[in-house]
């Protein structure tokens, strides 16, 4: 919830790089996208309860409380897990090393 | 499920310290008097505080502004406040009266008193025999009752074989289990480890040893595990060495090494329980299973598993889709 205008302000600061905000939603789905509208929540989330046999996310991930983070590079590995949201200080950081690690990557690859 | 935004408790969103069976209360008789009774007053105290923390849920929820946010929270807060100074004086007035325990337990779980909790100690605690504790205390689980549980300790320490003295000590583990570094919770911890090590009911306090992240916890857990001659209390207490491990485990700024070989140490704890103690605690095992996918899959330097589903508008995707970029995955919910 106190996340929020940080969330909004990272996705917006880091267009055009590579990075991507991805959700998992524990919201009921009654209501939610006024909601999503009201707090200018543009980025993409997974709905939590799956249903069926996938179950939910959070089961999966045997999830200890919301919010919980994680930041994974542009290789698909876990770089850091944070339970409860960490303050601008830490993530920001945290993110800009692994977006100029991507970026250096794709310039050697000579991908623009 | 622990849910880390402070806020919602103080709003009363949540309310964990609440007592766990609160008795429903019987029909007023019609009060004629022009004084209220204490009972009535009491009720009357209950009522403003559900009436006013429902207003200012509503009003917490409707808003989007990070300010008026804040400015509704110091309003609950200072609400708070006012009514809890009110249970202090209605204990006050008729100490002698069971309800000034009641009325201050009240304070104290719904309102985060400490002045209640300090109450208590000098009061109730002190005085009430230790079956009578037992029998208000038992049922509920306090956070930040310092105060409250150091009496309680200070009071089974001297009368350890009093038929009470174990459920009191849980009681303390219990509560203090969220105060870090809680003197009370430490004693408790160390009179149980001494006098009832052997006891059935050690569970109990072993499964509040699994959320803390210190070398003296981690010592005990490990004791009773070996010490321990029932099966469920083991069960516990390698649940607990496992999570105190993993919980180490997950320090910030922690040097791969170490974390790896806490992460092993875990994971060989979570394996223990579900080869040699499965069947003596089904729910634990369980979550010792999930705690282990958690460590072998989801743990730092791990490709992340491809999670797919259904997003808000019902398109499936998954995370590989964004394989290439950085990704915060954040799990979130607006509550």
């Amino acid at each position: 919830m106190a996340m929020f205008p940080h969330e909004r302000s990272l996705v917006k600061k880091l267009e055009g790089r590579p990075f991507v905000l991805l959700g998992v939603n524990g919201d009921p789905k009654e209501g939610l996208k006024e909601k999503n509208e009201k707090q200018g929540i543009t980025w993409r989330s997974f709905q939590n309860e799956r249903g069926g046999e996938k179950g939910s996310i959070s089961t999966e991930f045997n999830l200890r409380g919301w919010p919980t983070l994680y930041l994974i590079d542009h290789k698909g590995v876990i770089r850091h897990k944070w339970l409860g949201g960490p303050p601008e200080s830490v993530l920001d950081p945290a993110i800009e090393k692994l977006v100029k690690e991507a970026e250096e990557e794709l310039g050697k690859k000579g991908t623009p | 499920m622990r849910l880390f935004v402070t806020s919602l408790l103080l709003l009363g969103l949540l309310a964990p310290g609440w007592a766990l069976d609160d008795p429903p209360k019987k029909d007023e008789p019609p009060a004629k008097e022009e004084k209220k009774s204490p009972a009535d007053e009491f009720k009357a105290i209950q009522a403003e505080l559900s009436e006013t923390q429902a207003a200012l849920r509503t009003k917490y929820m409707a808003t989007t502004d990070d300010k008026e946010k804040q400015k509704l929270l110091q309003e609950n807060a200072a609400a708070m406040k006012e009514l809890a100074g009110r249970c202090l004086k209605l204990a006050e007035a008729n100490a002698n009266d069971p309800i000034a325990a009641d009325v201050l337990i009240f304070a104290g779980s719904r309102m985060q008193s400490q002045e209640a909790f300090k109450a208590l100690a000098d009061g109730f605690a002190s005085k009430a025999d230790l079956a009578a504790l037992n029998a208000k205390l038992g049922r509920m689980r306090f956070f930040n009752a310092e105060p409250l549980c150091a009496k309680v300790v200070e009071r089974v320490a001297r009368q350890t074989d009093h038929p009470q003295a174990l459920d009191l000590l849980i009681w303390v583990s219990n509560s203090a289990e969220y105060t870090p570094g809680s003197p009370a919770g430490k004693k408790a911890g160390e009179l149980l480890f001494e006098k009832f090590i052997e006891s059935e009911k050690l569970g109990a306090y072993c499964k509040s040893l699994a959320n803390s992240r210190d070398a003296k916890s981690l010592e005990r857990a490990e004791a009773i595990a070996e010490k321990s001659p029932h099966a469920k209390v083991k069960a516990a207490a390698v649940f607990a060495v496992a999570g105190i491990n993993k919980n180490l485990s997950e320090a910030r700024d922690l040097k791969e090494e170490r974390r790896k070989e806490l992460e092993g140490k875990a994971e060989a704890a979570y394996d223990r329980l579900l080869k040699e103690f499965a069947e003596a605690d089904k729910a634990l095992a369980q979550q010792a299973k999930g705690a282990l996918n958690e460590l072998r899959y989801l743990s730092i330097g791990k490709t992340i598993i491809d999670v797919a589903g259904p997003d808000l508008d019902d398109k499936e995707f998954k995370i590989s889709d964004y394989r290439g970029k950085v990704i915060l995955l954040d799990f979130w919910a607006h509550w």
